[in-house]
């Protein structure tokens, strides 16, 4: 030990040892680990930056299901964005969402995109938004990238009825009243849905509605130019001459309206109809398919009174309506002192005969032939309820054409014949003779009654009757004979009741007392304790 | 050894069975048998025209009405004597004693059962139902009864109740019968009285 201090000790007093300072080259290691968290750090900043999306804002009346944070922002129910914050406007009259959207938001922000809340509702077209009962509202967008773009936007308040680039046919209907036609009403052809309304507008200058009209794309080449439009809402009660006419569309279009279209009987389709056209709406299918283009008048005298007729009532050619009355009048025959009724007529020769001979042909020639093969009006029967008439028209060849040619403004004539009624009338003409004929028929059966054959047939039914009336007390006897010997019978029927009754009784005994003494079965009745 | 237990065992069950056979042909007593009967000489009374009577069904309380005579033993028990019975049903056998003692104070003609068809149109109609037939070997036996009278067309006119007590010099089931007997005869003297008074009255 001393000697290894020794030498330690010699050591320091020959070579002080010095320091050395090393400066250390390149960066410490341990640096690394804020670095690279920096890094990190930085980059998820940047994430952030580039994941967040932009921010706009969108006015509501009311924030109604709106919550900040919570509402989202749904496009085909895909999420897009959330309800960052729902302020007050300044001027207190609506609210404003403040939205944040998903990264990559930007380009459909244009200003046709539209946004609106979704919640419950119940409306014309059905009932819609239940899920949010569950799941709450939300904010649903339709987006378009046409446009410009936009940050701030108004919200709707109602959800529009179909994306804005939908590819339908969009049209525009006038109706001088708004009906029970709404938003959303359906529009029917053949009874199938092929549209709705998507919204109507009061011109003021018109005086009239204007419906905007929504056909689907694939049916939009049914609506033509000449296409009608009529109301089918409801009910249609037509009291004509044909009796009550009670008509009803769709369960959906009796509760809330209904439009149809379709085109007019024997109507060549005219051209398609382009966006924007403007149709007239009809009170009912068949107003719609009344109006025709080219009417003509035709003048019928009537030799009977005209009772039932009136203006618009129906001309029917083999049960068609091929027209409606115009007017009816009165015309005095100064020559003869007798009165006709003029009765004048517009009929649609596009019913009654084929359009390319009434382009060739004028209405007169057409007639003048037509009469000539028989051709005649007559008077319909009247109708039972209401009392209402029609023209008939057909062909009658047998019948004489009488033209009274007292038309001067040239319209031509259709001649008449008597009405069915008429012909009634003279059959009750005929009528004192059948009844002379009755009155022999009675006669006859009066002699009947009061010949002597009769006298004889009636005695002979009373005598049967006596002999009915020996029968009958023969079998009073018989009756009798019986109830003698009943007593007998009772008292037999008695007496085997009581002698049942006996047994019944010995019968209870017996099981009494065995049940009291069994062992008497073996051992037999015990005397003890007995009297 | 053991033989001679056998032996001695089977000849005590050889003897038991034979003691059970023996027992088991033990003959049964004799019954006897016994009836009610109207009072013997009872003279023909004062039979003043009180027109036919017709005697309705007899009631007797379920407990007495059986084949056996049912005696009271103590104050709330009776017993039924399998030896000694009634001739027949006591009820039949009151009714008919009942009849006969009428017969006999009122005149053959004059007494019939309710439901008879051979007879007159009723002036009375007499039911009796019994609500005691209280038997006692060798003492008194009672009798309480309870008389509904009513007119020819079924009116009621009266009730009575009537209680009778008899004690007979004969003992056993004999005693009893002859002591019922003489019950069902005051009872019979009662219906007659009851029916005069009627008479006399209406």
């Amino acid at each position: 030990m001393t000697a290894d201090s020794t030498t330690s000790d010699s050591r320091d007093s020959a070579a002080a040892p010095t320091a050395v300072v090393r400066k250390r080259k390149g960066f410490q290691v341990v640096w690394v680990i804020p670095m690279v968290a920096a890094l990190v750090g930085g980059w998820l900043w940047y994430r952030a930056l580039q994941d967040k999306g932009p921010e706009i804002t969108i006015t509501f009346a009311t924030a109604d299901g709106l919550e900040a944070g919570k509402t989202k922002i749904k496009f085909k129910d895909l999420e897009i964005g959330e309800v960052s914050g729902v302020t007050l406007a300044d001027n207190m009259e609506h609210v404003i969402a403040s939205v944040e959207l998903v990264a990559g938001s930007e380009r459909y922000l244009t200003d046709q995109t539209r946004f609106w809340v979704v919640r419950p509702r119940i409306g014309a077209g059905g009932i819609s938004g239940l899920g949010t009962i569950v799941s709450g509202a939300y904010i649903a967008a339709d987006v378009s990238l046409d446009g410009t773009p936009a940050k701030a936007f108004t919200g709707l308040e109602e959800p529009p009825a179909r994306p804005a680039n939908a590819e339908g046919l969009r049209v525009k209907l006038r109706s001088p009243a708004l009906g029970s036609i709404n938003t959303g009403t359906s529009i029917t052809h053949l009874q199938i849905k092929m549209g709705d309304v998507e919204g109507y507008t009061y011109l003021r200058d018109e005086e009239l509605i204007e419906f905007d009209l929504y056909i689907e794309a694939e049916y939009a080449e049914l609506v033509r130019e000449n296409t009608r439009f009529w109301s089918a809402s409801g009910f249609d009660v037509t009291l004509g001459t044909d009796g009550f006419d009670i008509h009803a569309d769709s369960l959906e279009s009796i509760l809330m309206g209904g439009i149809a279209f379709g085109s007019a009987p024997n109507e060549t389709p005219g051209q398609r109809a382009s966006a924007g056209h403007v149709f007239t709406l009809y009170d009912s299918k068949s107003a719609a398919g009344e109006i025709s283009n080219n009417p003509r008048r035709t003048i019928a005298y009537f030799n009977e009174p005209i009772r039932g007729l009136a203006p618009g009532s129906p001309v029917d050619f083999q049960g068609i309506v091929i027209g409606k009355v115009l007017e009816v009048g009165v015309a005095a025959n100064r020559d003869t002192g007798t009165f006709m009724i003029p009765v004048v007529l517009e009929t649609y020769p596009d019913r009654l005969m084929t359009t390319d001979n009434a382009d060739t042909e004028e209405h007169g020639q057409i007639l003048a032939r037509l009469v000539e093969r028989g051709l005649r009006a007559q008077l319909g029967p009247a109708n039972l309820v209401t009392g209402a008439r029609s023209v008939l028209v057909d062909l009658h060849p047998d019948t004489p054409a009488t033209l009274m040619g007292h038309h001067d403004d040239g319209t031509p004539e259709i001649p008449t014949i008597p009405s069915t009624g008429e012909a009634l009338t003279k059959m009750l003409d005929e009528l004192p003779q059948i009844v002379s004929g009755l009155n022999d028929t009675v006669n006859t059966v009066s002699e009947l009654v009061s010949a002597p054959r009769t006298a004889q047939t009636l005695d002979s039914l009373n005598s049967a009757s006596a002999q009915l009336d020996q029968l009958l007390r023969g079998s009073d006897t018989a009756m009798n004979l019986l109830a003698t010997n009943l007593p007998a019978m009772q008292q037999q029927l008695s007496d085997t009741l009581h002698e049942l009754a006996l047994s019944m009784r010995s019968l209870a005994s017996l099981t009494d007392f065995l049940e009291r003494h069994p062992e008497a079965l073996l051992r037999g009745k015990s005397a003890s304790g007995d009297l | 050894m053991i033989r001679t237990d056998l032996s001695a065992g089977a000849r005590r069950l050889a003897l038991a069975c034979a003691a059970l056979l023996v027992a088991a042909c033990g003959s049964t007593a004799p019954s006897r048998f016994y009836v009610l009967t109207p009072t013997a000489g009872s003279e023909l009374g004062a039979s003043s025209a009180l027109g036919a009577v017709a005697l309705a069904p007899v009631v007797l309380p379920r407990s007495v009405d059986r084949s056996q005579i049912v005696t009271r033993r103590a104050s709330n028990e009776v017993s039924l004597a399998e030896f000694a019975r009634w001739a027949e049903p006591l009820e039949e056998n009151v009714a008919r004693v009942i009849e006969q003692n009428l017969e006999a104070r009122l005149g053959e003609s004059s007494v019939f059962d309710s439901d008879s068809r051979w007879g007159p149109d009723a002036a009375f109609i007499v039911a009796v139902v019994v609500q005691e037939f209280d038997a006692v070997i060798d003492g008194a036996c009672t009798l309480v009864a309870r008389l509904h009278v009513s007119d020819g067309a079924g009116t009621w006119l009266a009730t009575r109740s009537v209680r009778a007590q008899n004690t007979s010099s004969e003992s056993g089931a004999a005693g009893v019968a002859q002591a019922m007997s003489a019950n069902l005869h005051e009872l019979s003297e009662r219906i007659v009285a009851t029916l005069q008074e009627l008479h006399a009255g209406g």
